[in-house]
């Protein structure tokens, strides 16, 4: 239901106009807006920044000569970097306050008569309707909250990426990744979902480094390489593939693994009949390089990481169903002096 | 005495098959009701209609003097009608509390303020944020959601089970879960109570208690109580004002206990085994 209607809302937004005033107007998606508190970080509050002044831009001012009096100097002096202290520090510390002032928001709300009957609907909408709660009309105030939420977090990025397109956002980049967060970390519980989203986080940066160097001596290429190798040899030598079916089939049916000669027959069966359908023609045509050669480039890095990120919520759904940090139930205690209340 | 459940001429059917068919009785206020009949004569489905969970198929139900036809469960639970579930279907995740705290009245308040003060003024002590001795912020504690909380494990005392208030649900047993059920029901200050089987499974003199706490709450409270219920002892015996027999959809016959006793269909078309053994 959300995920369509975020849909729909994209493709409708993609068409408005007032959204296409990049830096070429006929392209889609915002860019060159200002960027909160950029003057004050590069030039202190001092310095006038403008026309007027000797500094037209905060450009101008991080790149001056002599240190400004500004809170991106005394960040690079506290922590010896020498060159003043990028904007992204400052986006980093607006990110950590939003995450503590969203974390104890939504802390207080869980405990609270709402929360609980969030909880509720969670568990059984037909018993909770039945206790007088309007299901729709509370799964929409909470839609609305978890939009507000994800709305702030849009914002801090628009500002980390200094520009954005609807093209940015793709599930398997997004909404895959935040739900395999939350499998991972544990639904429910806040502290789960932090750690589950650092872990997810970490694996993202570390192969988006992967991928670009791409280089023979990184960890995993070798993997890379040979899963690469198995796929192609699947899709390109049918007839081969069907026969190394056909033995696992014979070796099956001779140690009477049932598994075995249930998965091989299916095996034979399929690429079987999709060899004949190529007519033994190689499938790959169209990545032939002029050798006949089936090339893919950079070993496939990206598909590593899809590859991880999907074994790790699998493992974990198998292994550990309710996350790394499961939810912790609310447990008011009695109340004392309850007579004269 | 006023009428607070009216039900006439309710069918009920499912595809081809008439579960519920030509069904009449009334409720008075204060009154204690028992529904018996053999199983799959109808008498849950009768709940289901009155509740607003499943649609009915004709007939007319009023309660408290107005038509239910198109109300959703929630409004009709406003109007004060606390029903359970035949299979108790208790929120599994959530404490045994937790599950008593989601049924009481405005838990928001009428205003708007009120309302964004429920969701951060809830505490039940008083909170003082502070650092190094001395207090930043001091959260006074929340009146309503005290007695709120009291009133939940008053009722957990009453039911016997105030030691699960701290489990899950569903680290409770099958009687335990029926128990917490009816406390569940409780909370939400009803008008008129519909149980389905609410002691079915509970020990014997646990079950005679609820029993007794039941006629008890009608006698203060006025509330009005439906009740079905398989064990003919405590149905004929333990208080019970009036008692409806239902049979293949219908409604056989109304009386109070003895009368019911004394009917010879009754005992034909019910009672035959389970009278034996009293
Ligand atoms: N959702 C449903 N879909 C189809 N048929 C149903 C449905 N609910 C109930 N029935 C049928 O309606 C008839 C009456 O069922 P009902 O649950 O009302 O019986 P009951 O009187 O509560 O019996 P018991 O004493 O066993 O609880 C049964 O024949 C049952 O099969
Ligand atoms: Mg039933």
């Amino acid at each position: 239901m959300t995920i369509s209607l975020g849909e729909i809302l994209r493709l409708l937004l993609s068409a408005e106009p007032l959204l296409r005033t990049g830096p070429t107007a006929s392209a889609i998606g915002l860019g060159s807006y200002p960027l909160p508190l950029k003057d004050w970080w590069f030039c202190g509050s001092q310095v006038e920044v403008g026309p007027g002044s000797s500094f037209t831009s905060a450009n101008e001012c991080r790149s001056s000569e002599i240190p400004l009096d500004s809170p991106s100097i005394w960040i690079s002096d506290i922590l010896n970097m020498g060159d003043p202290a990028p904007y992204s520090v400052l986006l980093a510390l607006i990110c950590i306050t939003s995450v503590i002032i969203v974390w104890l928001l939504l802390n207080r709300v869980l405990t609270s008569p709402w929360g609980r009957i969030l909880k509720s609907i969670r568990e059984d909408e037909d018993v909770a309707q039945h206790h007088g709660h309007d299901v729709l009309r509370n799964k929409a105030a909470s839609l609305a909250l978890g939009a507000a939420i994800a709305g702030l977090a849009g914002i801090l990025w628009a500002w980390k990426l200094t520009g954005i397109g609807p093209s940015f956002m793709s599930p398997s980049s997004t909404t895959f990744l935040v739900w395999a967060a939350f499998i991972i970390g544990g639904a429910a519980n806040n502290r789960g979902m932090v750690i589950g989203a650092m872990i997810i986080i970490l694996m993202e940066s570390v192969f988006n480094v992967l991928v670009v160097a791409s280089s023979p001596d990184l960890p995993l290429y070798d993997t890379a390489n040979q899963v690469d190798k198995v796929f192609i040899w699947l899709v390109s030598e049918q007839w081969e593939v069907t026969k190394f079916c056909l033995a696992l089939l014979t070796i099956g049916l001779v140690f009477r693994l049932g598994k075995l000669v249930e998965f091989a027959f299916w095996g034979t069966i399929v690429f079987a009949f999709t060899a004949w359908m190529m007519n033994g023609e190689r499938a790959l045509q169209s990545a032939t390089n002029y050798a006949g050669e089936i090339t893919i480039s950079g070993a496939g890095m990206a598909y590593v990481k899809l590859l991880l990120i999907g074994s790790l919520m699998l493992f974990s759904l198998k292994y550990n169903p309710k996350g790394l940090l499961p939810e912790v139930p609310h447990r008011p205690t009695r109340p004392n002096g309850g007579e004269d209340a | 005495m006023t009428t607070i459940l009216k039900v006439k001429d309710l069918r009920k059917e499912f595809g081809g098959l008439v579960a519920v068919d030509s069904v009449s009785f009334e409720i008075q206020s204060g009154e204690f009701v028992g529904l018996i009949g053999p199983n799959g004569c109808g008498k849950s489905t009768t709940f289901n209609c009155i509740s607003g969970l499943l649609e009915k198929t004709s007939g007319e139900i009023e309660i408290f003097g107005q038509d239910i036809t198109d109300k959703t469960p929630d409004k009709i639970q406003k109007m004060g009608l606390t029903r359970t579930f035949q299979h108790t279907r208790l929120w599994r995740r959530m404490t045994v509390i937790e599950n008593l705290l989601v049924p009481p009245r405005n838990q928001f308040g009428n205003t708007f303020f009120d309302k964004i003060k429920s969701l951060f003024r809830h505490n039940i002590k008083k909170l003082e944020i502070g650092l190094f001795g001395t207090n930043i912020i001091t959260i006074p504690e929340n009146k309503s959601e005290k007695n709120r909380l009291i009133k939940a494990f008053d009722i957990l005392d009453q039911l016997e089970v105030p030691h699960m208030a701290h489990n899950l649900t569903s680290e409770l047993s099958g009687g335990q879960s029926k128990l917490v059920d009816i406390g569940r029901s409780m909370m939400g200050d009803p008008k008129l109570l519909l149980l389905d089987e609410p002691v079915a499974g509970v020990a014997g003199p646990l079950a005679l208690k609820i029993f007794n706490n039941l006629r008890n709450l009608v006698n203060e409270t006025g509330v009005s109580v439906l009740i079905i219920e398989h064990n003919m002892d405590f149905i004929l015996r333990q208080g019970v004002d009036r008692i409806i027999v239902m049979n293949e959809g219908g409604v056989l016959m109304e009386g109070t206990p003895d009368e019911v006793r004394g009917n010879r269909e009754v005992i034909e078309a019910y009672l035959g085994s389970t009278g034996e053994e009293e």
